[in-house]
């Protein structure tokens, strides 16, 4: 599969990381080149694997080869710009898999509505966290001594 | 009509005193402190400190009852977002959006932006209005975000009789030249004297088109 990954985020890293072990071929692209250290020297080193580009702009998009991939997703920190790009792949470059993540929950069904995968990780997070505290989970705590 | 404007720059100050004028009622929100609290001295309570493009944000704004939602940031992505935000969520009547890169304006219309305007066609007829006189300015996009963009030194006020090295140019400005009224090239200097009608082409990051008119021509 090929893959083009906007956003070396700690979630774009992790991604990133673990297609391009699986044999993947995985291109990521950021604005500020000191966001691809915090992926291992052997990944980063990889011929192509990283791309310095903004990928809310079509030029950018294109030399970073967004024609030819099979699945484009966008994993920055910013919500806005990975809505733009996400857009911009689904409808300008029509990438068959597009990924959008979003932290305001509140925005996954406008994303959605356009065939986009929308992911929100504050949501997911939130409902972990609620998980934990299920009355089923929480031990109670023991008399004061 | 009640308008929620997202942006309190040069663009969305001059939109809010037109529709106040107008009679219109107009909330508008910036997230720069100091710009809200210099709308706020110049065309009273009607500014708001937030990210417009924040869901949370544009309820507090009014985004359910606007008749119209403007925005008119710097930057495509909140623009575009801040439209399909009040639509999608907030079912705002009408959405307008500046846009910054003209690659955008289609697509802005296709994921349901009702009307589109490009951001330096916006300043070209405002800095026309405020400079007296005849003010040419020329804009060509090219290539990584830039633009080409040719503009008149206006007469009298801050435009004409400066040293290039005492006009305050954004960064990344580039002149390329600078022809007299008469057509010749004076030389790219820091002690090229700038006389009223010279033409000073540059090369411009789009984000800064504004501030750079502005430096050369505007005197605002």
């Amino acid at each position: 599969m090929r893959v083009l990954l906007m956003g070396c985020s700690r979630i774009g890293m992790l991604v990133a990381l673990a297609l391009w072990q699986e044999g993947h071929q995985v291109r990521v692209m950021d604005t500020a080149p000191e966001r691809f250290l915090i992926l291992p020297p052997e990944a980063r080193e990889e011929k192509g694997m990283t791309i310095l580009g903004n990928g809310t702009r079509e030029e950018d998009l294109q030399a970073a080869g967004i024609g030819e991939v099979d699945a484009f997703l966008a994993l920055s920190d910013d919500d806005n710009c990975n809505g733009l790009a996400a857009q911009k792949a689904k409808y300008r470059f029509k990438v068959p898999l597009v990924v959008c993540l979003v932290q305001d929950p509140a925005r996954v069904p406008i994303y959605q509505a356009h065939g986009i995968r929308v992911i929100s990780p504050t949501q997911m997070a939130a409902n972990l966290v609620l998980e934990a505290l299920s009355p089923s989970r929480v031990p109670s705590r023991p008399p004061p001594t | 009509m009640y308008i929620l404007i997202v942006g309190g720059g040069r663009i969305g100050v001059h939109l809010a005193r037109a529709l106040l004028n107008a009679g219109h009622e107009v909330t508008v929100v910036e997230r720069s402190p100091a710009k809200v609290e210099a709308l706020v001295h110049t065309l009273g309570n009607i500014a708001m400190l937030g990210d417009g493009s924040e869901s949370a944000v544009l309820r507090e704004g009014g985004a359910e009852r606007a008749d119209l939602v403007i925005a008119t940031t710097g930057s495509d992505e909140v623009n575009l977002a801040v439209c399909q935000v009040a639509k999608g969520l907030f079912h705002t009547r009408r959405t307008l959006a500046v846009v910054n890169n003209p690659e955008n304006e289609d697509l802005f219309q296709m994921l349901g932006v009702d009307d589109t305007v490009s951001a330096t066609r916006l300043l070209m007829a405002e800095i026309e209005k405020e400079v007296p006189g005849h003010l040419t300015i020329q804009v060509m996009p090219i290539r990584g975000g830039l633009e080409v963009i040719a503009v008149e030194v206006p007469p009298g006020r801050e435009g004409a009789g400066r040293l290039l090295r005492e006009v305050d140019l954004p960064p990344d400005t580039r002149i390329a030249a600078i022809l007299s009224r008469e057509g010749y090239a004076k030389p790219v200097d820091p002690e090229t004297l700038l006389e009223a009608y010279d033409q000073v082409v540059a090369v411009v990051p789009q984000d800064q088109a504004e501030a750079f008119l502005e430096a050369v021509a505007g005197g605002g």
